[in-house]
């Protein structure tokens, strides 16, 4: 079911005039309480810390010869390497480059949103369940602006404002961050496994939409540790000129 | 039969071991020959570092020549490192590992002498297996 006709939160910014941003971020802040959409109740139960399940046939991301790239994404695929790997000087990766994130993750559903702490990075990914958009003045960020709805037991989450500094993925590929490029996710559970499909729609340097898939167990005495990333490692991993070490 | 290099020399053995890259996505696939390894024997280690986003273990050993020569193996996150059981304060300067076994990098898209750990035997017998995102320590006594 989606919700539709609902004001916009953009429109209950701009009635307050001085403070639109400051309201709209409160309104978020305040867990929607403010906000006029009605939240739809959870179709399925996600709640709680899953693990990544590396079984055969979870393909991941897609082989290199099942990729369509336009001549634009390929001639920016060959300028990528080491030296350039944003995973090597702490910044996380966000949506698209996170959907191979092999790291635990909490999901916690509100009624009116879906939160995924993630161990990786300690990202904080929200899926508003209530039928907002994004609104105007949103910037580009590496996680980008998530909406879902339920189509069933299914979750169906759209990401738009995805930033145009990332990545497609953990290995490099490019992402353009075009304003036309947006990602379709379907998670769904069965039993005690939570898989999804993500469906990466960018134009500009691919020719078919990049699927990327991954699946959780739960874990119910999972742990989310810390994850404190040294950002130097980018000086003496694969692409780095400095020994790791020293002679102690 | 694989052939080992001889003791604290610098002869790596680099072999084709068809293990394929894993399921789940890594950068690792575009940086490591995951289908060969690189073995090195007494190594001395310079210094391990158990970080995020990889830690790194440096070593030196001697080539034909006499002349050291320091490699670099990533090891997988922090995150996973320790919860397989292995921490920093396991290797020291100085200390002496039997046997490491590294995925080698692929030339041009790593620096020179720089590998992935695979799997390092210490000297007490432990032996300390990684994959791309885990690790595993198993004691001398049931390995």
């Amino acid at each position: 079911m989606r919700i539709v006709g609902l004001p916009s939160v953009r429109d209950r910014a701009r009635s307050h005039a001085g403070v639109g941003l400051l309201a709209s971020l409160a309104i978020v802040m305040t867990g929607g309480l403010l906000h006029p959409g009605a939240p739809v109740h959870a179709q399925a139960d996600f709640e709680g810390i899953w693990v990544i399940n590396p079984r055969p046939g979870v393909r991941g991301a897609p082989s290199e010869d099942e990729i369509r790239y336009t001549p634009a994404g390929r001639a920016e695929w060959e300028r990528f390497g080491a030296e350039v790997d944003p995973s090597f000087r702490c910044i996380m990766p966000g949506i698209p480059r996170g959907f191979t994130d092999p790291y635990p993750i909490e999901i916690i559903q509100q009624d009116h949103q879906i939160v995924i702490l993630h161990e990786y990075y300690h990202q904080v990914r929200r899926i508003f369940m209530d039928g907002r958009e994004a609104p105007d003045y949103w910037p580009n960020t590496l996680g980008g602006y998530s909406t879902g709805r339920w189509e069933g037991e299914t979750l169906v989450v759209r990401t738009t404002h995805m930033s145009p500094d990332n990545l497609m993925d953990i290995h490099g590929r490019p992402f353009s961050g075009a304003a036309d490029t947006y990602v379709i996710e379907r998670f769904t559970r069965d039993g005690e496994l939570l898989s999804r499909i993500a469906e990466v729609h960018d134009p500009t340097y691919y020719e078919a939409p990049f699927v990327i898939t991954h699946e959780w167990k739960l874990e119910p005495d999972g742990e989310i540790w810390e994850y404190a990333c040294d950002p130097q490692f980018g000086d003496v991993g694969p692409g780095g000129a400095i020994q790791g070490g020293s002679e102690g | 039969m694989r052939a080992r290099a001889l003791a604290g020399k610098l002869s790596p053995v680099i072999l084709a071991i068809g293990a394929g890259a894993p399921a789940i996505g890594h950068h690792s696939t575009i940086y490591f020959d995951l289908d060969a390894e690189i073995v090195h024997e007494n190594v001395r280690v310079v210094a391990f570092h158990v970080t995020n986003p990889h830690g790194v273990l440096v070593y030196a050993v001697t080539d034909d020549a006499g002349n050291e020569v320091v490699w670099n193996a990533e090891l997988p996150s922090a995150n996973f490192t320790m919860r397989g059981g292995i921490f920093e304060s396991m290797l020291s300067p100085g200390d002496v590992i039997p046997v490491v076994v590294g995925w080698p990098g692929i030339p041009g898209r790593t620096r020179e002498h720089f590998t992935r750990l695979k799997r390092m035997t210490m000297a007490n017998g432990d032996m300390a297996t990684f994959t791309i995102t885990s690790a595993t320590l198993t004691p001398a006594e049931t390995g």
